[in-house]
């Protein structure tokens, strides 16, 4: 079930009633009881069970670390997350190694190749299983105690709104939202429902019109005779800005469905193109992944490293050379786990991981070069045109690596790129962007929709949330607003009879 | 500081409103919400002549007053294009109404006849009998319910429907922006400002109780059904349900109801024999055009009263109707309501309606001598301003009948040996008010002047010899067919804009039998 599906805000809005109509203490168990029928209905009995036995698997896992005071079980946490990290790579990453091995089989003079698995994986597991290890390992290393009833672990594994696209939460974190009975807050409901209208204006008005445009561009002509030039990198932003609205605007239908039940989500997003450099861009854009696979990939592999070879490296190299290339060891780790997570692929392993890798390892090991080169131009980077100039800079690197993700494959990408070195700035005038699948009045209902999300995205910036300063003004005005946002989803948005809407892009990961 | 901690810190900080404000504000947002959500839907329902149609025939039956219909007519196009109530109206007084639209399914069409029962108490219900025998798709299914008010009956309908395979879903029909939003780009300023009933934006199509008119005849010739064989069509059995449902309906309530076959190019005696069958056997009166019998009864002719192979035109629907209220009013008896002051609505349409069947008549005119005459003589002439233009030469084969044409309305002009010689004329009200003829070939002659109705008007005429042509100019669109031969254009000022536009070609033997009438648009 779409998290923009009629049948979707239905059962939301009955778990609602149900959940402000029981008493506190038990509101969580109609969470629980929402989550699993949607889990059912989503996904059936089977892999329901499959989840189920997962979360009991991170539940025993994260309960033997308090149990086993002798220390003599130490290994059971750790089959915990291996369990779970081997059925995740079973249902969503095993493309990326049965296609590897044949490749490298087809180097043999043996017939012999891997069959590609046909399994429907549970929903949302790339999301759940990073929770439930993420869980464990923070129980191990004592972060806090072990939840000691198993169905908290199971609402923290299969609550309904977060499930098909995070955010990614900390076990921690929700214990005190989820688990227990949230008053009806009056604000907090309204505000709800109004980042959910925003969610559907991002997702069915700018992000369905991007794909009609990035699908033209990154369809069939593609692979032949195809786009050249400036629609090329016009399509790869496009994508980019698709992917943006897609996705946070999904993560504003959940969250603000969240908010509804008084529970607050982590952010997923804060503006990551006003960021300045493309780390920056990574601290601002998916956080809770990025987050997650610092505190459970780069720290703990960064640790283990200097703690294994550390002192070693350090008689060699010197100790801050030592230091340096254990943390860019554990960042390529780190770039090549998240790279996978995205869809066993060398185009994301390379477009969405070790891109950044090696932007980000480059500029520092080059930063001393561009810290000179800046001093001898005396480029002040104190000045406006310089933050816009690291802005434009952060967003076309940005959309030169993510944009592979969009290619049928890494080879089809670096072909798309090269064709993009033509000159043609004309296409920008000359009525081609029309002939991309919108006509000119959806075109600029597009443009439209961009220009209110940039403005609302300055406007956070300076002032915070801006549902909150909206909640301040007169009743006209707000109200003004808030029926221009649901008409122009009505009447704008991409879905109902004979449409539908494309699917999340992170739904697919 | 991120939204989340924003929104608690606001939360908890912020001022509370009241538990009124709490109460009644959602309310009142959830009411206009709704309120403009019905305005922005009806907006986006598509305008197009189907949809207007429906919208003049079902969204319109609720607001009638009650109890002042006596005979409903239902079907698709075929009924409102071939009944034509001010017909029965003006020869018997009694008060009908079409009810139909393009393609109607039978199941819309008993529950668009619950929808009339619970404003209207019909003696009878007539109707064509296409969809028994045909099929209908969704979207003909959509003009009846989406443009119905909520009521149970919509209720029912749409549930009923819903559970058929292919149809769109429920939540279409409940909100049926769901299925138009993607119209919103053709909206104009225009679609903002009510637009009168009765007349199509789009085509211009003008509508009198539902009946739809049309100018235009297909000109073609077919034979009627002449003699009735064994072989049978195939029933719609879902139509079948919903017909006996109809059939039932009308029974319990003490309601007349009659089946008919409008003259059509495109039915077949099989079909016939199914809708006989069905008629014979539920003791139904069914009167089919389309048989000879009927067909040469009611005086139809293809050629002149179909204006597509399917659909008669206006003078169709005359004779169709004519022949339909001899039938009806031999049936059962119905109260003259032509001097009833609750039916005063109904009569203040009737100067209107027969002023446009006066105006398709001159659009389908064929003799220039009997074009002459009917716009200038009789009540409806007086709005009308003729402008006659000679374009290359207008004095060959004009027969002794257009010259006393010609001397009736009152021109002087004398075409003969005037080979080549531009000429203007210009009637208002019936009468010549103005008349000019180049003194020789070489002459071009101009004239401009103002319609009653304030709008100008330039003409202008030239022979061969001195240009070669015709402009006649109302506003600034030149109407002119621009032809050889007498350029005629006729200006309505009731209507505000040219109704006809057609050429006489001189040149040509029997020309003055041969109009060349340009397709009027709006």
């Amino acid at each position: 079930m779409s998290i923009v599906a009629f049948g979707f805000f239905c059962f939301t809005a009955l778990s609602l009633l149900l959940y402000y109509c029981f008493p506190l203490r038990l509101r969580w168990y109609v969470l629980l009881a929402a989550s699993v029928a949607f889990y059912i209905i989503g996904c059936g009995w089977a892999l329901f069970l499959c989840m189920c036995v997962m979360a009991a698997v991170a539940y025993i896992g994260a309960r033997f670390v308090e149990w086993d005071d002798g220390r003599r079980l130490q290994w059971i946490p750790v089959v915990s997350i291996l369990l779970v990290t081997v059925v995740l790579i079973a249902f969503k990453e095993s493309t990326f190694f049965v296609n590897n091995a044949n490749w490298l089989l087809g180097f043999t003079n043996r017939s012999f190749r891997f069959h590609m698995p046909n399994w429907i994986a549970p929903i949302g597991i790339s999301y759940w299983a990073l929770m439930l290890i993420g869980y464990i390992l923070d129980v191990k290393w004592g972060k806090y105690p072990a939840e000691k009833n198993p169905v908290k672990v199971l609402l923290f594994t299969c609550y309904f709104p977060q499930m098909t696209l995070g955010p990614l939460t900390r076990f921690d974190d929700m214990r005190g939202k989820l688990f227990v009975g949230h008053p009806f807050e009056y604000e907090g409901f309204c505000h709800g429902i109004q980042r959910v209208g925003w969610g559907l204006f991002k997702k069915l008005v700018i992000a369905e019109r991007l794909a009609i445009l990035v699908s033209t561009i990154y369809g069939p002509k593609a692979d032949g005779y195809g786009y050249q030039g400036l629609i090329i990198v016009f399509g790869a932003m496009c994508y980019i800005l698709q992917v943006l609205m897609d996705f946070s605007g999904a993560i504003d239908i959940v969250n603000g469905i969240s908010q509804t039940f008084g529970i607050v989500m982590p952010e997923n997003f804060q503006q990551p193109f006003y960021a300045q450099s493309l780390s920056e861009i990574w601290r601002r854009w998916h956080m809770t992944l990025s987050f997650w696979a610092r505190d459970y990939i780069m720290y703990p592999v960064q640790r283990m490293l200097t703690i294994r070879y550390g002192k070693t490296m350090q008689r060699h190299m010197g100790k801050k050379n030592s230091r340096n290339i254990l943390l860019y060891l554990s960042m390529l780790a780190t770039w090549f786990i998240v790279g996978l997570w995205h869809n066993g692929d060398w185009k994301y392993i390379c477009g969405s991981g070790l891109f950044f890798f090696v932007m980000i390892v480059g500029g520092l090991v080059l930063q001393p070069f561009f810290d000179s080169l800046k001093n001898l131009l005396h480029v002040n980077t104190e000045s406006w045109s310089w933050c816009i100039w690291t802005r434009v800079r952060s967003f076309l690197l940005f959309t030169l690596s993510v944009s592979f993700g969009r290619a049928y494959d890494l080879a089809t990408g670096f072909i798309f790129w090269r064709r993009a070195l033509v000159w043609n700035p004309w296409i920008l005038f000359d009525g081609t962007l029309f002939k991309l699948g919108l006509d000119g009045k959806d075109f600029w209902a597009l443009v439209l929709g961009l220009c209110v999300v940039l403005l609302v995205s300055g406007a956070q910036i300076r002032q915070g949330s801006t549902r909150v300063w909206l909640g301040k003004q007169n009743i006209v005005f707000r109200w003004a607003i808030l029926f221009g946002l649901c008409f122009a989803v009505l009447i704008l948005g991409f879905y109902g009879e004979g449409y539908n809407p494309a699917d999340f892009i992170y739904g697919g990961f | 500081m991120t939204i989340a901690q924003s929104v608690c810190a606001t939360t908890k900080t912020g001022i509370r409103p009241s538990l009124t404000v709490r109460i009644v504000s959602p309310l009142l947002f959830v009411v206009l919400f709704f309120l403009a959500l019905s305005y922005i839907t009806d907006k986006l329902i598509p305008v197009d002549t189907h949809w207007f149609i429906a919208r003049e025939n079902i969204q319109r039956m609720n607001r009638l007053p009650k109890n002042t219909i006596d005979i409903a007519v239902l079907g698709g196009s075929t009924s409102y294009h071939s009944f034509s109530p001010y017909e029965l109206y003006v020869k018997y007084g009694i008060s009908s109404r079409c009810l139909g639209t393009s393609n109607q399914p039978m199941s819309a069409s008993y529950y668009t006849l619950l929808e009339l029962l619970k404003t209207q108490s019909p003696r009878m219900v007539i109707l064509e009998a296409e969809k028994l025998t045909g099929s209908s798709s969704e979207a003909d299914f959509r003009r009846v319910v989406d443009l119905m008010p909520i009521s149970c009956n919509k209720l029912h309908v749409i549930l009923a429907h819903t559970q058929m395979e292919g149809s769109d879903s429920l939540l279409s029909y409940i909100f049926p922006l769901t299925k138009f939003n993607s119209t919103w780009k053709e909206l104009t300023y225009k679609s903002f400002i009510n637009v009168p009933f009765r007349v199509n934006p789009a085509s211009n199509e003008t509508m009198y109780a539902g009946f739809v008119m049309v100018s235009g005849q297909h000109g073609k010739d077919y034979s009627p059904i002449a003699k009735l064989g064994d072989e049978s069509a195939d029933y719609n059995e879902e139509s079948l349900d919903y017909l006996k449902q109809i059939v039932e309906l009308c029974r319990e309530r003490g309601i007349q109801f009659l089946l008919y076959s409008s003259l059509r190019a495109t039915w077949t005696e099989q079909r016939h024999n199914a809708t006989q069958a069905f008629a014979d056997e539920n003791n139904i009166r069914y009167i089919d055009f389309n048989v000879k019998e009927a067909f040469m009864a009611a005086d139809l002719s293809y050629p002149i009263d179909l204006w597509d192979t399917a659909h008669t035109n206006t003078f169709g629907a005359i004779k169709t109707t004519r022949f339909l209220g001899e039938v009806i009013t031999s049936a059962c008896s119905f109260l003259d309501r032509r001097n009833d002051p609750d039916y005063a609505y109904f009569a203040a349409e009737l100067p209107d309606y027969e002023h446009w069947v006066h105006v398709e008549r001159i659009q389908s005119e064929k003799n220039l001598a009997s074009y002459l005459l009917a716009v200038t003589e009789g009540a409806d002439a007086l709005d009308y301003s003729v402008y006659i233009s000679v374009k290359d030469e207008a004095s060959r084969n004009i027969s002794q009948e257009v010259g006393e044409a010609f001397n009736k309305i009152g021109v002087t002009t004398d075409f003969a040996d005037k080979y080549h010689y531009s000429y203007l004329c210009v009637i208002g009200g019936g009468k010549v008010i103005y008349e000019k003829l180049a003194s020789d070939a070489s002459e071009a002659l101009s004239h401009t002047g103002v319609n009653p109705d304030g709008s100008a008007y330039a003409i202008e005429s030239a022979g061969y010899e001195c240009g070669n042509r015709s402009i006649i100019k109302v506003g600034n669109v030149d109407a002119s067919r621009n032809a050889r031969g007498f350029n005629i254009v006729v200006y309505d000022n009731r209507a505000r804009r040219v109704v006809d536009s057609v050429t006489w070609d001189t040149y040509l033997p029997d020309a003055t039998e041969q109009a060349q009438h340009k397709a009027m648009t709006p």
